[in-house]
């Protein structure tokens, strides 16, 4: 796995299997750019963890079919089942404890 | 513009020792940042053994619920499992199986498979692939990054400063500001007001507090409350205006068309409006009024943060 980029033609398909991190992002956003370098290194400690990140400058339709009313704002799934939302930047830390509740607990 | 510039106190002169403050690299944030250089470059290989920072696969049995699961892949040594199945799992290898007791509950952990990480020494090839203009090695990084962590640090501490800078030099010079400007000044800026409050649906003029509050500008009751307050607002950047024209002339800069143009674009790609928008909310004479401000503003800015950190 890596850290995938979807569009508004592959986000559903990204989403409906197995564990996934969500990041919506904005392209001029800074916030944003801090983030990437976390999930980089979320990356770089835990591979096995799906991030699919989407440019919501390119794709208003699908921000606005996820409710995202911010960047970052970071969506949690289950097999395409919404588990949680974050609005702002989430440390690797908080990233780390998300994961724990939901594949170690 | 009828107004003037009598006498202009030099930004530069302006003593900020009281707010200097001294340096020290973060050598923790400065390892990080270098060890992050490895990050692209990390692969994993099939191994035997695991340890930490690798990718383990296992089987676990237990009567807790929590610890009977099949295929769970963990990295270990991230800390995201109890400690005592995270030092069982280091230095397992591949097949084997180990029992470790969880206060009153047993856990069985057999390593199915694991991926070992791989990571590569530091080089000069992973600094130049960052394609920084002019730094090509590690020791050209590493000195990037403590520049960077310096301007950071002047960032974060210049904001006193720097408002110190701007009312001394505003309160020590002289300038013979025209009424007719000032009108002239604030109705640009109230104008600017009346055409957003259109465009997100609203009348500036029957605009009431609570919308007002929610617009941010707390503590205004009607539109001739903001008024007010431009008014206010508007004196001080008049006096910029005039110090960044000079020091744009001093400089051989000269604000025209041509930045307005670029500005429009910018301005329509930030806030995602149309051109028609972004022009009807920032005209001309709104943007060279600003845009000289600004100008004189950052050459304080530049002077606070050149200057405030004391090196050692």
């Amino acid at each position: 796995m890596a850290i995938i980029n979807a569009d508004q033609n592959n986000f559903r398909e990204m989403i409906k299997e197995g564990f996934v991190i969500v990041d919506f992002y904005g392209t001029t956003c800074v916030p944003c750019k801090n983030f990437a370098r976390i999930l980089e290194d979320l990356e770089a400690e835990m591979p096995f963890i799906h991030v699919v990140k989407l440019n919501t400058t390119d794709n208003p339709k699908i921000a606005r079919e996820n409710k995202v009313t911010g960047v970052p704002t970071v969506h949690v799934y289950q097999d395409g089942e919404l588990l949680e939302k974050h609005l702002g930047v989430m440390q690797l830390e908080e990233l780390k404890e998300v994961i724990g509740k939901y594949l170690y607990a | 513009m009828r107004s003037r510039i009598l006498t202009l106190k030099p930004y530069d002169t302006v003593d900020i020792t009281p707010y200097r403050i001294p340096f020290r690299v973060d050598e923790k944030k400065l390892e990080y940042e270098m060890n992050r250089l490895r990050n692209p470059y990390i692969s994993w290989k099939e191994g035997k053994d695991a340890g930490k920072g690798d990718t383990a696969v296992c089987r676990m049995e237990s009567g807790l619920p929590r610890f009977n699961k099949e295929n769970i892949t963990v990295a270990v040594g991230s800390g995201m499992l109890p400690k005592e199945l995270e030092t069982v799992l280091d230095g397992m290898t591949v097949g084997e199986s180990k029992a470790v007791v969880l206060g009153e509950d047993r856990v069985d952990v057999t390593l199915l498979s694991v991926k070992n990480k791989v990571v590569p020494e530091l080089s000069d090839e992973m600094v130049r692939r960052l394609g920084l203009e002019g730094i090509e090695t590690l020791n050209d990084y590493r000195e990037y990054l403590i520049r960077k962590q310096k301007t950071e640090s002047a960032e974060q501490e210049g904001y006193e400063a720097n408002q110190f800078v701007l009312n001394t030099v505003l309160d020590d010079s002289e300038f013979v500001l025209h009424k007719s400007d000032w009108d002239r000044a604030v109705e640009l800026k109230v104008n600017r007001l009346r055409v957003l409050c259109k465009q997100d649906g609203l009348v500036f003029e029957e605009m009431t507090e609570a919308e007002f509050a929610a617009g941010r500008v707390p503590g205004v009751k009607c539109h001739e409350g903001v008024v007010a307050l431009e008014r206010e607002y508007t004196w001080p950047l008049l006096q910029k205006h005039l110090a960044g024209r000079y020091y744009a002339e001093q400089d051989g800069i000269r604000f025209d068309e041509d930045n307005y143009e670029q500005y429009i674009q910018e301005y329509v790609k930030a806030w995602h409006v149309t051109e028609e928008d972004a022009r009807e909310s920032n005209t001309y004479e709104f943007f060279l009024m600003v845009e000289y401000a600004n100008y004189f503003g950052q050459k304080v800015w530049n002077y606070v943060t050149d200057n405030i950190l004391m090196e050692g």
